[in-house]
């Protein structure tokens, strides 16, 4: 049983650094994104 | 060594499960084939008339440049270089011209995908979700868990048939178990708020309102997303650890010619470390769970890691969809397109896969007696072991000797 609770663990800490990962990501496309224009030639 | 034997097999396994994951690209594909369709449109002088509107309804892929191609002509405009008209083109040339993809769009931001300012394919992509994933899908884990509950009821537990010896034997070391733990608690997690992201605007909103989903729906997505990367890497444990013992051998006919003494009393088909059955469950988390891995991660940077166009050029380079009568698959894709497959052929393997290992769970769980304590313990009553993988645990024994052997010497 202390396998499946380090598994448990393991998953919930690759998901919090996932998570942060992830916002930094979100957030620089997030500013790529921001105010977009769209012009018809 | 592997055996030729065993390649044979593994070959053969191989072709068939490719075969397999063609038939579900070829489910959800939709095809660049046009049927012929010779129409007179001059009583409409040129637009689209009451039978392309049927036809269109009919879900008849028709050839529609009479109307793609149709997007203004400013050469032939009254005034084209003063006053800052539109030239030629009128407003619905220009809604077309969106529509099909042709009008010059540019944009500050967003790339390739913030040009597509009508997006057609999505409706084709919604009313799929919508009316054939959801429902099918739903049908498939039901049907599933109906079949295993009566499976339950007329076979019972499968029960250790021999004298239990008191000895156990290390099935799986804790490495082995905790890849097994890894990939299984993200696979639970994905798999509930995959359906949760799925299925409740269907079932939950009218059960537990809006607002109660809203919070449901972003906790879900979150674990979703992150969880994903443990789910990745328990794959790529299990892999290392386990593939080489999944290899296809002589023994695993027997194993299925017998079905694998799981319907009837006292039968027990020899087998090494893993039987049959559990080979064809491996390599299906390992195939349909890479695809559902490769697509999962194509979703989480949208637009950034397109998978179908390619996808749709190789097989198209096989022949394998004109073979079939399908026709060339269409290889124009937009953006968002490549997304709506992606979720698609994410979501479809991920139902085949969550049957599976619902299968998976009763058998390690409620269905065999002694099975559950090889990921648990990791270690196996001995008579379980002679039972069920005897094969497996006569080399063990073999081996054995020779070390108390050896231990002697020194």
């Amino acid at each position: 049983m202390k396998v499946i609770a380090s598994a448990a663990v393991l998953i919930a800490v690759i998901s919090v650094v996932a998570s942060f990962s992830l916002g930094k990501i979100g957030k620089s496309s997030a500013e790529e994104y921001a105010s977009p224009s769209v012009r018809l030639d | 060594m592997v055996r030729p034997c065993s390649m044979f097999f593994g070959v053969h396994m191989l072709r068939f499960l490719l075969g397999i994951l063609l038939s579900f690209v070829l489910i959800i594909v939709q095809p660049a084939g046009v049927f012929a369709q010779s129409t007179d449109r001059s009583a409409t002088g040129g637009a689209q008339t009451l039978e392309d509107i049927m036809a269109r309804q009919q879900k008849i892929v028709i050839d529609d440049s009479f109307r793609r191609d149709v997007t203004g002509n400013t050469e032939g405009a009254a005034i084209t270089d003063q006053l800052g008209t539109l030239g030629g083109a009128s407003d619905p040339d220009l809604w077309r011209a969106l529509r099909y993809g042709s009008a010059n769009v540019t944009v500050s931001t967003g790339g390739e995908a913030a040009k597509s300012v009508i997006q057609s394919g999505g409706m084709w992509w919604l009313e799929f979700r919508r009316d054939v994933l959801a429902p099918f899908g739903s049908y498939l884990l039901l049907g599933t868990i109906l079949l295993l509950v009566l499976f339950y009821l007329i076979r019972g537990k499968i029960r250790i048939d021999g004298e239990k010896t008191g000895e156990t034997i290390l099935r799986f070391n804790t490495i082995e178990r905790m890849g097994h733990w890894i990939l299984g608690i993200s696979f639970i997690l994905l798999g509930v708020t995959g359906l949760i992201s799925l299925l409740g605007r269907m079932w939950i909103i009218p059960w537990l309102g809006k607002d109660a989903f809203a919070t449901l729906a972003l906790a879900s997505k979150w674990i979703h997303n992150n969880v994903s990367f443990a789910f990745i890497l328990g794959l790529i444990m299990i892999v290392v650890v386990w593939a080489k013992d999944n290899i296809p051998n002589r023994a695993d006919l027997q194993w299925i010619a017998q079905g694998g003494g799981i319907f009837k009393k006292g039968v027990h088909p020899p087998a090494k470390r893993f039987n049959a059955g559990q080979k064809v469950i491996f390599w299906s988390v390992v195939l349909f769970g890479s695809a559902i891995s490769v697509t999962g991660v194509s979703l989480l940077f949208p637009h950034s890691i397109p998978l179908f166009e390619s996808l749709f050029q190789m097989l198209n380079a096989t022949g394998l969809p004109q073979i079939v009568g399908y026709g060339e698959i269409s290889t124009v894709l937009s953006p968002q397109e490549d997304m709506q497959f992606a979720q698609l052929w994410h979501a479809v393997l991920a139902f085949f896969l969550m049957a599976i290992v619902i299968a998976h769970i009763y058998i390690g769980s409620v269905g065999m007696e002694g099975a559950f304590a090889a990921v648990g313990s990791g270690e196996v009553e001995k008579q379980w072991a002679r039972e069920h993988h005897s094969l497996w645990v006569e080399s063990i024994e073999e081996k054995q000797p020779n070390e108390d052997e050896t231990a002697e010497a020194k």
